[in-house]
């Protein structure tokens, strides 16, 4: 009894940590726009916000490492992206990386946290909010080339502050509505809509402390809660690098080791 | 002395002038609204157990998945997207919560259309306002007119052209109005045009019904109804009034109509008319049933498409209140097969010539029945206690037990810790709920108490294991809170006089002064200090005992319905002062609004003092101020009369004079039923109306909408303040029980508060609550309502934003030392932080599995903790005073030495992860230098024996089976987090045999380290010498100092990407 509650916590964290990094890199970016606040204009300007398509274009790789708290839980959380469409997320408790990562065809993952260290191959719909993951400006950014639709459904107000509302609806199926801060045009909210397995899932996700690095401005706090529930996860940014050398090996699924010889645990 | 006296007085005054006439000019600058207030979030306790009355279903297959949308009577929309298991509701945001009609696109699964304000017009019904339509399954809304129509029955969309809608609008209840008929629109909502009017100003559509075939082809019911305080008609005046109910036929889509009665379509019967009811067969379109309510109430039948009729069942499931159960529902398949939702649910097979009730084991009180087409032994029906399933045709049903859509009329709250909550629901009884359970407020932590509709529920003060419980119509009982046995406790009428009027909603009042002294209110005021073995009447006749208000025995219009819903010209509300138990005041539902000041001996009806008030008007609400005895609020509620503003008043002089103290440009929404004051900021007022909560922080001047944790639009009937937890508790008549946590916040929530960029607003103290576990797994389909945040509750205010820039919450100890870093929140207003009261998780050493029992920290001790906040350059400090349980049998000592014990494995984790990390070192080292020597050199070999031999020491402290397996391998590490976890779990003081294995665990792993020190002193001298000739780097054992700086302070481990501990994948 007692150590299956916990188990279903770290369940939770782990489940809640995936949607978080989508939310890290939707707000990483986006595209340029005309006039009287169509939806483009209002893209254009949140891409500009940002710091403009040049400087979202300029990085081709981004390892992000951060802090997950949820209540008196807490992880370290890394997420390393290589354009075009490559992933990895680690969620570290105890020395133990949870991994899941995506090359561009495959995903997998690594749980290690009952005993094996083995990769195994995620399922299609669990893989689906990494393959939107890997989209390292975040869908916003060329979304009609991407497949997705985009509208803009007005003003509203998020938790006090006016905010335009836009609908984006994914290629993949996925609806998404961000609230883009009226001043700034930074996003301050993301409610994702996502179908797993034909079971509509829905999260929120909310932005703060934004700050520049190297030009670019990033969240440095991103809070995240399954819809109609109060308790919200945090993710606290503690450094963002750019450009940083990685290799296309890093993303590809690893050939499983020989069950007799496997290397010694914990290392 | 006088004359100083008189000075100082005159001073006091100009100063509070100047502070009066100052503060709606700071007000003015700083806003305070919604999003000010909101911050402090809500909880939903439920419960679903009981739920509440449903009054549309629609459903519809998506995917090979039933989608499913509840209409409920004043809860709002809500839809399933897997046949029922789980729900959310959908319409929440929009400005009024009672649905009366749900219709979904035939062509577009994801166009639906929701009429609102409740058809089903009982006395506590709900109003709506008009039409809304979603496109993309109930994401988003457009209202789309009809605003005044106040509700709707039916929705029928054109199967070929969802552009083309007909909307059946009843109408207003409680007034004349020429909005209501039969609309159509044809552009898909923009423009509508009525096109079929009442006969009068109290007739509108009770229910339209298209053809299948040629959706030109219409049926339509028209209702000739009204409802007063205290009588109703369904029909006209009476059984033989005239009426302008009537049943139409179309057959141009609504172009012109042919109205069909007994002269032009035979069968039908003589009017008057009351209720019509009429719907087509959809497997054979000329085949109408029409329930038709007269002084013969009868389902007629035509097989003719309209033109002939026949009288088929007339037994009493025709009679029963047509104005609660007037909706038939036909097969989709079989003609002969129709459904009517009655008392229970009626089906019959033979075309309406007989009838039997199904729905046995379902609360009863049907409204609307969907049938499923592809298989029409599945059923989806709603009733008055909410959603059942059935997939045999009705004869059995299982319970929807995940709609929180209870419609409480009361709560209350007792001493207990937690602390329960009573409240009493709309045809749902009375009922006892938890407000915090291990494991969540399930519907299992809910328990029925009496019988009947509910309304007032309180534990008595002078003995707890007993409640007042009523049901309508005054029936309180006490019942025993153990073995729910109890007794009736009603007053009784003397000899020879006539029946004592007692309210649908009769007020219980427990006295504020004397324990165990309880009013009752019928047209007199009852006292009891004897539990009720006795009553005192206090009080003459306090209503206006209007004879023209009492003829309930002929209200029902053509059907005589007199149940104790119309009861009229009682007591409505009691409220003795707080502050002086001789003072005690009484509303009434006929206007008057009553004081007496020495217990009842003498009354003065004050009602004629309260300016711009319309004669009459219904008292909703009276209270007495906890702070000054002349002071008291009143809310009078004229809904009744077609008024849905709120009317609230003030008076500081027993009644004499009285000021509103909500403008008409306040902008609170809705009709109002109950003003409570704050316990402790007198300033604060709390006012609950039809469309929600609303908050003034200055006495009335200014409203603020409560929205917290999207608390919906729903009419809120009752609110108590816990006065031990500061706790908001809030019953709403449609969502179930709310509670807000600990409101201190607001009351520090001042004009300068407001305008400062940022500050702390201190909360209670917080407690580190007993750890216990409760509850068990209960599958999707089943309703848990949050428990309060097991966490020190940190709030604060920003006048903006917070967008860029760091802004974080740091907590330190009474030394100084920094325990905890949290993430803020940023919202402008009033946000909250949870802090866990706890230090960061221990350094556990990397092992074949994680150990989650010590993946949290130890609490903090209780004391006194400096939380400093820093939002871009500014910093603000507050502080946390953390303390035990006060359920707690263990005392501060007992937490130190549990503190301590957890502390020292803690430690233990921590030197353990240092061992750990520097045995590996050593390994990794000696596996390295062989790395870089040819692979037959002989000191290669060896210093591959030398890590292999070094592991194995690591083999001790820690397990290492991998394979995923449960290998139930222990080693130091798992021995030592097994009682870190055990000692997290209780905060009292631990065992001895507890603190012995700490003891000995710390000898073991020493024993590695001794083991490895000798390992070293032996081994490193030679080997380091031997890699000095091959040119090669030392191996040199890492100290203590460089891990720590190293693996930081982390709790879990070393921080990512550290080369220690770093998995090789």
């Amino acid at each position: 009894m007692k150590t299956d509650s916990r188990r279903s916590c770290v369940k939770e964290v782990l489940r809640n940590s995936r949607v978080f990094i989508l939310l890290l890199l939707a707000a990483a970016g986006v595209c340029a726009g005309a006039r009287a606040q169509s939806v483009d204009e209002v893209i254009a300007k949140n891409i500009l916000a940002h710091g403009g398509m040049d400087k979202l274009k300029s990085v081709h790789s981004l390892r992000t490492s951060a802090k997950f708290t949820q209540g008196s839980f807490q992880a370290d959380f890394r997420q390393e992206n290589k354009r075009a469409d490559k992933v990895r997320e680690e969620f570290i408790i105890q020395g133990l990386a949870q991994v899941q990562a995506y090359d561009g065809k495959t995903g997998w993952q690594i749980s290690p946290f009952g005993g094996r260290k083995d990769p195994e191959l995620l399922s299609q719909d669990d893989l689906k909010s990494l393959v939107v993951d890997a989209d390292m400006d975040g869908p916003l950014v060329d979304y009609k080339e991407k497949g997705h639709k985009a509208e803009l459904m007005g003003h509203d107000s998020m938790e006090g502050t006016d905010c335009f509302k836009i609908k984006l609806s994914m290629k993949n199926g996925d609806v998404r509505y961000y609230y883009l801060d009226t001043d700034s045009y930074l996003e301050l909210k993301l409610e994702i809509q996502t179908t797993i397995r034909g079971t509509l899932q829905e999260s929120e996700l909310y932005y703060g402390d934004y700050e520049k690095v190297n030009g670019i401005y990033y969240p440095f706090v991103v809070e995240q809660a399954q819809k109609g529930v109060a308790a919200r996860s945090q993710v606290t940014v503690e450094k963002i690098e750019q450009n940083v050398p990685m290799e296309d090996a890093h993303f590809s699924m690893p050939v499983a080791k020989a069950p007799a010889k496997m290397a010694p645990a914990g290392k | 002395m006088r004359k100083t006296i008189r000075c100082f007085t005159a001073v006091i005054t100009g100063i509070l002038a100047s502070i009066l006439f100052a503060a709606p000019m700071r007000a003015q600058q700083v806003p305070f609204d919604s999003d000010t207030i909101s911050g402090l979030g809500a909880r939903n306790i439920g419960s679903a157990t009981m739920s509440g009355r449903v009054a549309a279903v629609a459903a519809v297959k998506e995917d090979g998945r039933l989608t499913v949308y509840v209409g409920a009577a004043s809860g709002g929309v809500w839809k399933s997207s897997n046949g029922g298991t789980t729900y959310k509701p959908v319409f929440d945001k929009q400005p009024v919560q009672s649905i009366g009609a749900i219709a979904i696109d035939p062509q577009a699964p994801k166009t639906i259309w929701v009429g609102t304000g409740e058809a089903w017009t009982r006395n506590s019904v709900s109003i709506g306002d008009g039409i809304y339509k979603s496109t993309d399954g109930g994401d988003n809304w457009t209202s789309l007119g009809l605003k005044n129509s106040e509700r709707i029955s039916k929705i029928l969309i054109d199967p070929k052209n969802g552009d083309t809608v007909y909307a059946c609008v009843p109408g207003k209840l409680w007034s004349d109005s020429e909005d209501r008929g039969v609309y159509k629109t044809t552009d898909g909502g923009k423009t509508w045009t009525k096109i079929l009017k009442g006969a009068n100003l109290s007739t509108g559509c009770s229910m339209i019904s298209m053809s299948p075939q040629d959706s030109k082809v219409i049926f339509a019911g028209m209702w000739d109804f009204r409802r007063k305080g205290w009588t109703f008609r369904s029909g006209g005046e009476g059984p033989t009034a005239s009426s302008g109910s009537g049943l139409f036929q179309s057959t141009d889509g609504g172009a012109t109509w042919n109205e069909l009665d007994e002269k032009s379509a035979k069968g039908l019967p003589a009017k008057p008319w009351g209720r019509v009811a009429v719907t087509i067969a959809p497997s054979k379109p000329n085949v109408v049933y029409a329930l038709i309510e007269s002084t013969r109430s009868a389902l007629f039948y035509s097989q003719d498409g309209g033109k002939t009729w026949e009288e088929r069942d007339r037994s009493n499931w025709m009679v029963w209140r047509p104005f609660y159960f007037a909706n038939l529902i036909v097969d989709p398949k079989n003609d002969n097969k129709i459904y009517k939702p009655d008392l229970t649910l009626i089906m019959s097979e033979d075309g309406g010539r007989s009838f039997s009730a199904i729905g046995g084991s379902a609360h009863g009180d049907f409204h609307d029945v969907w049938v499923n087409p592809d298989n029409t032994n599945h059923l989806i029906a709603g009733d008055d206690g909410g959603i059942w399933y059935s997939y045999d045709g009705g004869n059995t049903w299982w319970k929807g037990n995940n709609l929180p859509i209870s419609q409480f009329y009361h709560v209350s709250v007792d001493q207990f810790d937690p602390y329960h909550v009573f409240g009493g629901l709309q045809d749902n009884s009375a009922w006892i709920g938890d407000s915090q359970y291990p494991g969540g407020i399930t519907n299992g932590r809910w328990e029925n108490l009496f019988g009947g509709d509910g309304f007032w529920v309180f534990s008595d003060p002078a003995d707890p294991n007993y409640v007042y419980a009523e049901a309508q119509g005054g029936n309180v009982g006490r019942v025993n809170r153990v073995t729910l046995d109890g007794r009736a406790v009603k007053p009784m009428p003397n000899y020879g006089e006539g029946k004592l009027r007692f309210n649908w909603n009769t007020p219980i009042h427990m006295s504020p002064n004397e324990k165990g002294t309880v009013y009752i209110g019928a047209q007199f005021l009852f006292r009891s200090r004897d539990h009720g073995q006795t009553w005192d009447r206090i009080s003459p006749d306090l209503t206006t005992n209007d004879p023209e208000k009492q003829k309930q025995e002929e209200s029902g219009g053509v059907t005589v319905d007199n149940s104790y819903a119309e009861m009229h010209t009682t007591i409505y509300s009691i409220s003795e002062s707080p502050r002086d138990g001789q003072t005690i005041w009484v509303g009434t539902d006929d206007g008057n609004l009553q004081i007496t000041r020495d217990a009842g001996k003498s009354w003065t009806n004050v009602v004629g003092n309260v300016p711009n008030l319309p004669k009459a008007s219904w008292v909703s609400w009276v209270e007495a101020s906890l702070y000054d005895a002349g002071t008291a609020y009143a809310t009078f509620d004229r809904h009744s009369f077609g008024d849905m503003e709120p009317h609230v008043y003030k008076t500081t002089d027993y009644g004499k004079t009285w000021m509103p103290i909500v403008a008409v440009d306040s902008g609170v929404r809705g009709y109002a039923h109950v003003i409570k004051e704050d316990t402790v900021a007198p300033n604060l007022l709390f006012l609950g109306t039809e469309f929600g909560l609303w908050v003034s922080l200055d006495s009335g001047k200014h409203w603020a909408q409560y929205k917290g944790h999207e608390f919906p639009n729903v009419a809120v009937r009752d609110i108590v303040v816990h006065t031990r937890e500061s706790d908001l508790v809030l019953a709403t008549h449609g969502r179930g029980i709310w509670i807000v946590d600990d409101i201190t916040p607001l009351r520090k929530l001042t004009p300068d508060v407001m305008a400062q960029e940022a500050t702390f607003l201190q909360g209670k103290p917080a407690q580190q609550r007993l750890n216990a576990n409760g509850g068990w797994s209960e599958g999707s389909a089943s309703f848990n309502g949050a428990n309060s945040p097991d966490a020190a509750l940190i709030t604060y205010y920003q006048n903006k934003r917070h967008i860029f820039g760091k802004m974080k919450l740091e907590v330190f100890d009474s030394q100084g030392k920094l325990v905890d870093t949290l993430p803020a929140n940023s919202r402008r207003g009033i946000s909250r932080v949870e802090w866990s009261m706890r230090l960061k998780a221990p350094r556990v050493p990397p092992a074949a599995t994680a150990a989650f029992e010590a993946a949290q920290g130890p609490r903090v001790l209780p004391g006194t903790y400096t939380v400093k906040m820093t939002r871009g350059t500014e910093t603000y400090t507050t502080q946390v005073v953390v303390g035990l349980d006060p359920r707690a049998k263990y005392n501060a000592e007992d937490r130190k030495l549990e503190f301590d014990a957890a502390m020292r494995v803690y430690n233990l984790l921590g030197d353990m992860s240092f061992e750990v990390a520097r045995i590996n070192a050593v390994r990794d080292a000696f596996a390295d230098r062989a790395g870089k020597l040819k692979g037959d050199d002989a000191l290669g070999k060896r210093l591959l024996d030398l890590s292999q031999k070094t592991d194995d020491l690591r083999r001790k402290i820690v397990a290492t089976k991998e394979g995923g397996a449960i290998t139930g391998e222990e080693r130091i590490r798992e021995k030592t987090t097994e009682i870190y976890g055990d000692l997290l779990t209780y905060d009292g003081r631990p065992t001895d045999y507890q603190a012995a294995r700490i003891d000995s665990l710390k000898k073991e792993l020493g024993d590695v380290s001794t083991e490895f020190d000798g390992f070293l002193a032996k081994e490193l001298p030679a080997v380091n010498k031997s890699l000095a000739q091959k040119k090669l780097e030392a191996v040199q054992p890492i100290t203590r100092k460089a891990w720590d700086t190293m693996s930081g302070d982390s709790g879990g481990g070393p921080p990512a990407g550290g080369m220690l501990f770093r998995e090789r994948d």
